[in-house]
């Protein structure tokens, strides 16, 4: 997933956080015939959310600063998982650089991000 | 038999083999039982009915030296596995050899001092636990190399047995281990409304210490330890 995103390598940690929640939602566990999330909590996972790690993000600024009219309504960033609670994803925002969760975040998964 | 000289010979091995056993008061003798003809004879000393095989038998070695000469190339071909012996004479890739079949399953003491392996672990086909946290599945990796943006160095790997639900923790050291596990334990229990039973780990030092044992004496936690250097 490092490689394919050409992200760098301290965002390890990143990467093993995302491939353990798709995987809990998507291994198969055998005999059982279901997935993690199921045999945990009862109910059949969604993974209409999932998008792929890495890929380029565009954020909305959402409150966060005074923009005037003509200002840039969002911020690029990278996608590196999903929030611990609830469906928000988990962004690198690009101009500001820090790590945040949001919802309000429209993906670009059709090339990888080059930096 | 220990501390006897002479071995013993089993009359009801040789009554299954299709022989019989026929004892008199001085000699005793063993014949095929079909053709009648007499193989073997034996002679009474005192109490026991001696059978020297030695003099006795022309046949015996000539049953022998059939499986001694597939031990023999078995150790000509550097201790060669049987089945790769049979197939070199089957598929006709090298002359020089006897046309025989040389027999499977030779134990041969040299082959198992040299080249025992272990048995593998088999697959299990049930599974054991039948709820979620009934058994958790953990261990820790790292250092790594490179840290995270945050100063990780760690991760924590938990699975849950029963449903392979994962859960990984990020630490900054080692001794983090248990604060980490003290606060997913809760959440875990809050959030699923059974509580952790069993836990499994390796021997490391930030599993097997005082604080965790205590924590698990504490909450009726049965901790077991997986076996050193088995997977």
């Amino acid at each position: 997933m490092l490689n394919e995103s050409n992200l760098p390598k301290y965002s390890w940690a990143y990467a093993i956080y995302t491939a353990s929640y798709v995987l809990n939602r998507t291994l198969i566990r055998p005999i059982l015939k279901k997935t993690p999330y199921e045999l945990y909590r009862g109910r059949k996972p969604t993974i209409c959310h999932l998008r792929v790690f890495g890929c380029k993000c565009f954020i909305l600024n959402n409150g966060k600063d005074n923009l005037r009219k003509f200002d840039p309504k969002s911020d690029e960033g990278i996608h590196i998982g999903y929030a611990i609670n609830g469906h928000a994803y988990r962004v690198y925002n690009k101009r500001l650089l820090i790590v945040e969760e949001s919802m309000h975040v429209v993906f670009d998964e059709s090339g990888c991000y080059l930096p | 038999m220990e501390g006897l000289k002479h071995s013993l010979l089993s009359i009801s091995q040789l009554c299954d083999k299709g022989y019989k056993v026929n004892f008199e008061t001085n000699t005793c003798t063993i014949s095929d039982e079909t053709s009648g003809k007499v193989l073997f004879t034996g002679k009474r000393v005192n109490n026991i009915y001696l059978l020297d095989i030695m003099n006795n038998c022309s046949k015996n070695e000539c049953l022998l030296s059939k499986s001694d000469e597939s031990w023999l190339w078995h150790r000509r071909l550097a201790h060669i596995h049987t089945n790769n012996l049979n197939k070199l004479k089957s598929k006709d890739i090298v002359s020089g050899l006897p046309n025989t079949k040389f027999q499977d399953n030779i134990l041969c003491d040299a082959c198992v001092k040299g080249k025992q392996t272990r048995t593998s672990f088999k697959i299990k086909d049930v599974i054991c636990t039948n709820k979620a946290l009934d058994v958790l599945h953990m261990d820790l990796f790292g250092p790594s190399k490179t840290v995270t943006l945050v100063g990780n160095f760690y991760a924590l790997v938990i699975v849950d047995d029963f449903s392979r639900y994962t859960w990984t923790l990020f630490l900054a050291s080692k001794n983090d281990a248990y604060k980490s596990f003290k606060k997913l334990a809760k959440v875990l229990h809050n959030e699923n409304g059974n509580s952790i039973k069993h836990i499994r780990s390796d021997h490391e030092g930030e599993f097997q210490n005082a604080k965790f044992d205590r924590f698990c004496e504490k909450h009726g936690i049965i901790h077991s330890y997986s076996t050193p250097r088995t997977p």
